[in-house]
């Protein structure tokens, strides 16, 4: 009987507080976010369908919206074959100083994002740390499209890893060894055996990082310099619409990231559920 | 392998931290400790601390509150309220702020009728706490739900038949069972509401010594090529985040726990 | 103190857990519910503590009606079956749980509680664990702190949810006989849940045996073993051979019940051994019989095995056995 097919409502619960936490929890989630979001929708809706269609196909806008979901795409590529090489190296090796570097990759989500922002700007300036010699190599990283990118890896790095890490552990080397005992090479047990395991939670994590970075604000306004049609990203046009009190083409543009995001997270999550299924995991 | 880890590792996590510190101290401790002394700094520390304590303790009890309710019973619409806590992780912060802009702006819904009773949110210290707590909204909820659901009722029922109350059931034998969870959401929380940028500075206004937090300040005193104050400013949050993966990395160990 | 519940009908979702179970358990007995998982006996347990409410129906302790008092106000002591220890208090702190808890006066004093757990942990065997940790202890250590946890508060009846279930099998008959030893100076009501026939057999002065959220007979364990109700208490307290079947009724036979012969006799019918299995002092043959027939397992003492080899023809007859029309199986 611990086992029931479904455990569903008692008439009385016998555990106490549900009416008292769930009121709670209800109350205050409807106070702080959903009552908030509905007057997002409404102020949108003040434009009526031509005006809210305007207001998001504007050429400044679409080329926001653009910057915004490509940089963002980006870098959530590019953290999968780095989050792995990390990830893997955590799991597998012996290196001197693990739990320092375990710990480490949290710094990008302890960090605040203004910090970051300040600080990837000033070592990527033409005249930075590393800006300096990537500019003599003909290279120009901030206040482009390409410092957008490293701004995004950086904040995306550590959803890419958390997501690998336990799913590596729990792999094991039997798998592994086996394909090894039946003749396939390192490199065809990489590609055949090891990496379609790794294949849900690389999704889980790049997903994770492209819904953290799509909306990304304070890591990027630094190092982007915000030119219109280039390398303006579209919270900041929101934030723009705002100093000019237009309140309406502001929710109207915010209303189109939402879609965005949840568009894009429906359609990873039945990806990775098609992908686990498979996996049987 | 390794080297290839190490070189990333130290290219996109350690070398920044390095130039945070190396920066802010580039003249030497004297304009460090004077950058930290102004009065907007200070003022910036205080109403930073405020925020993280109204916005933490109100998103503790929440989590609490949502994790014994769908993690101890089933109720109809429990996947609803699942997936409406984690909403606001996937909005982006400025839009988190605006939405308290439309709100309770001068133009907003509600602006009319705060003005009339000489209330100000926006461009004002609640603003910021109310945009902050949007934020962190999920951070204590999404550690303890899985947490609590994977203990089942069992240690609750128990404490019941043993003629506990509610209450008692609660304190004695459901916190302790939680407490590492709870301690590691709260961190999360107060690490993320410290630094949280986007959305307090759509709500702030930037109003030096008054609602100017931490992160804010530091990017009003970078654009005013005041480098070594900003990074001054910027090195304390750093500390801060360090500490923050400093006890994530304790309550690891000590719990065995792996990563989230 | 004696339990009466009364047509206690419970739904989970679609699923019936109970229907229409109506029980009275004498004071002072140790009473098993028996059946296999999901038939309702848990259920029936946690109805009694209060865990539960029932959807229909009451039920009384000693004469009193608590259907809808909470688990803490019954009297009641309830052992889990994975044992519910608090994991962050020590064995003393779990077994003074209940004393601590209590309000206002009826809180004994600090050197009154820890006489009392002291005396419990000893009873249990254990007070030498008292400042250990439930994991530091071993399964059957820790399923009798849980049982020294749920005497402290003084129950007068006392509920254990399969209480040797996640323990292995020599640990199981080790406990097995502490219980009805302990039942035996206590006297406390007990009512125990389990899967385990043996177990229910071995130590319960009345069987319930569920089927399908019903109660399908209840009695002392020897009327329940000899005079089974039905087919399906037939076969869930031992093997059972199909001897004959027809569209009404069906002839049910305990493999140690089969005689074997290796000459005709009046009654007896024709097999052959098909394979045979030496178990410790028993021997298992499978027979098969011609035609339609299902086949039989017979269980003889090892010794007498000898006279017979596989392939050979033998004559069986059933020395016991039992009819059920079909339709109550």
């Amino acid at each position: 009987m611990t086992t029931l097919p479904s455990r569903r409502q008692a008439r009385r619960h016998v555990l106490p507080g549900l009416p008292l936490t769930l009121g709670y929890a209800t109350l205050y989630l409807s106070l702080i976010v959903l009552i908030p979001l509905a007057a997002l929708i409404l102020k949108a809706a003040t434009l009526g369908a031509d005006g809210f269609l305007d207001a998001v196909t504007s050429p400044r806008v679409l080329a926001a919206l653009r910057v915004s979901f490509f940089t963002a795409l980006a870098a959530s590529l590019i953290n999968v074959p780095i989050g792995l090489t990390i990830a893997w190296t955590l799991t597998r090796y012996r290196v001197p100083g693990r739990r320092l570097i375990d710990a480490l990759i949290d710094l990008p989500f302890a960090l605040p994002t203004a910090v970051a922002g300040i600080t990837l700007t000033t070592l990527l300036a033409p005249n930075g740390w590393l800006g300096a010699p990537l500019a003599e190599a003909g290279i120009r990283v901030a206040y482009t499209p390409l410092g957008i990118i490293v701004a995004l890896t950086f904040i995306g790095l550590p959803f890419v890893v958390r997501s690998l890490q336990p799913v590596l552990e729990d792999l094991g080397p039997e798998p592994e060894e086996a394909a090894r005992s039946l003749g396939a090479t390192p490199t065809q047990t990489f590609w055949r055996v090891t990496l379609p395991a790794l294949y849900p939670a690389l999704l889980s994590g790049f997903t994770l990082a492209l819904a953290r970075t799509v909306g990304e604000y304070g890591s990027v306004v630094f190092i982007s310099g915000n030119l219109p049609f280039k390398t303006e990203i579209a919270p900041l046009l929101i934030v723009g619409k705002l100093e000019q009190y237009d309140y309406a083409g502001a929710a109207a543009v915010a209303v189109a990231m939402l879609v965005i995001s949840v568009a894009l997270l429906l359609a990873a999550n039945t990806a990775q559920a098609r992908l686990s299924r498979r996996g049987e995991r | 392998m390794v080297t290839l880890t190490l070189v990333l590792v130290g290219l996109l996590l350690l070398l920044p931290l390095l130039l945070v510190f190396i920066t802010a101290l580039r003249s030497g401790l004297g304009p460090y400790l004077q950058a930290l002394q102004l009065p907007d700094t200070q003022a910036a520390v205080r109403l930073s601390l405020l925020t993280v304590l109204i916005a933490v303790p109100l998103n503790t009890v929440f989590g609490v509150s949502a994790a014994w309710a769908t993690a101890k019973f089933d109720f109809p619409g429990r996947s609803l309220l699942l997936t409406l806590i984690d909403l606001p992780l996937a909005i982006s912060p400025v839009i988190s702020g605006l939405v308290y802009v439309l709100l309770f702006g001068r133009q907003g819904w509600l602006g009319p009728w705060l003005e009339a009773n000489d209330l100000k949110i926006i461009f004002a210290p609640a603003g910021i706490i109310l945009a902050t707590t949007f934020v962190t909204f999920a951070y204590v909820a999404r550690e303890l739900i899985p947490v609590m659901q994977a203990q089942g009722r069992d240690d609750e029922e128990a404490a019941l038949t043993l003629g506990a109350s509610g209450w008692q059931t609660f304190m004695r034998v459901t916190l302790p069972n939680i407490r590492w969870a709870l301690l590691y959401g709260v961190i999360m929380c107060n690490a993320r509401a410290l630094g949280e940028f986007g959305a307090v500075s759509v709500v702030s206004g930037k109003i030096r010594g008054l609602t100017n937090t931490l992160p804010l300040h530091v990017e009003i005193l970078y654009n005013e090529y005041q480098t070594v104050a900003a990074f001054a400013v910027a090195s304390l949050l750093a500390l801060f985040a360090l500490l923050t993966l400093a006890l994530k990395a304790l309550i690891e160990a000590r719990t065995g726990r792996a990563h989230t | 103190m004696s339990i009466d519940v009364t047509q206690i009908g419970k739904q989970f979702g679609t699923f019936t857990a109970l229907s229409d179970v109506t029980l009275h358990v004498p004071d002072g007995q140790l009473v098993a519910l028996l059946g296999p998982s999901g038939s309702g006996k848990t259920t029936l347990l946690r109805v009694i503590a209060g865990l539960e409410t029932p959807d229909t129906g009451r039920v009384h302790l000693a004469g009193q009606d608590v259907t809808h008092a909470g688990p803490g106000e019954r009297g009641i002591g309830f052992v889990f079956q994975h044992y519910a220890l608090f994991k962050h208090m020590t064995v003393f702190e779990n077994v003074a749980f209940g004393l601590k808890v209590k309000r206002g006066a009826a809180r004994p004093t600090a050197a009154t509680i820890r006489e009392k757990v002291m005396r419990l942990l000893s009873l249990v065997q254990l007070d030498w664990a008292a400042a250990r940790y439930p994991s530091q202890l071993s399964g059957g250590q820790r399923q009798r702190v849980a049982l020294a946890r749920a005497l402290a508060v003084e129950p007068r009846v006392l509920l254990l949810d399969e209480p040797f279930g996640a323990l292995d099998a020599a640990v199981r008959q080790e406990l097995r006989d502490w219980l009805r030893q302990l039942h035996n100076e206590l006297h406390v009501t007990s009512v125990f849940v389990t899967h385990d026939q043996e177990e229910a057999l071995e130590i319960a002065d009345r069987i319930v045996v569920f089927n399908a959220g019903r109660i399908e007979q209840e009695g002392t364990p020897g009327d329940v073993y000899h005079h089974p109700a039905s087919a399906f208490t037939y076969r869930f307290l031992g093997r059972a051979n199909v001897w004959q079947t027809d569209a009404r009724e069906q002839t049910l036979v305990r493999p140690h019940d089969l005689h074997l012969s290796p000459e005709p006799a009046p009654g007896a019918v024709p097999a052959q051994i098909v394979r045979v299995h030496q178990v410790g002092p028993t021997a298992r043959l499978e027979l098969s019989r011609a035609g339609d027939l299902p086949s039989l397992e017979a269980h003889l003492p090892a010794r007498d095995v000898q006279a017979f080899q596989v392939g050979q023809q033998v004559y069986v007859s059933p020395t016991a056995q039992q009819t059920y029309s079909v339709t109550s199986s």
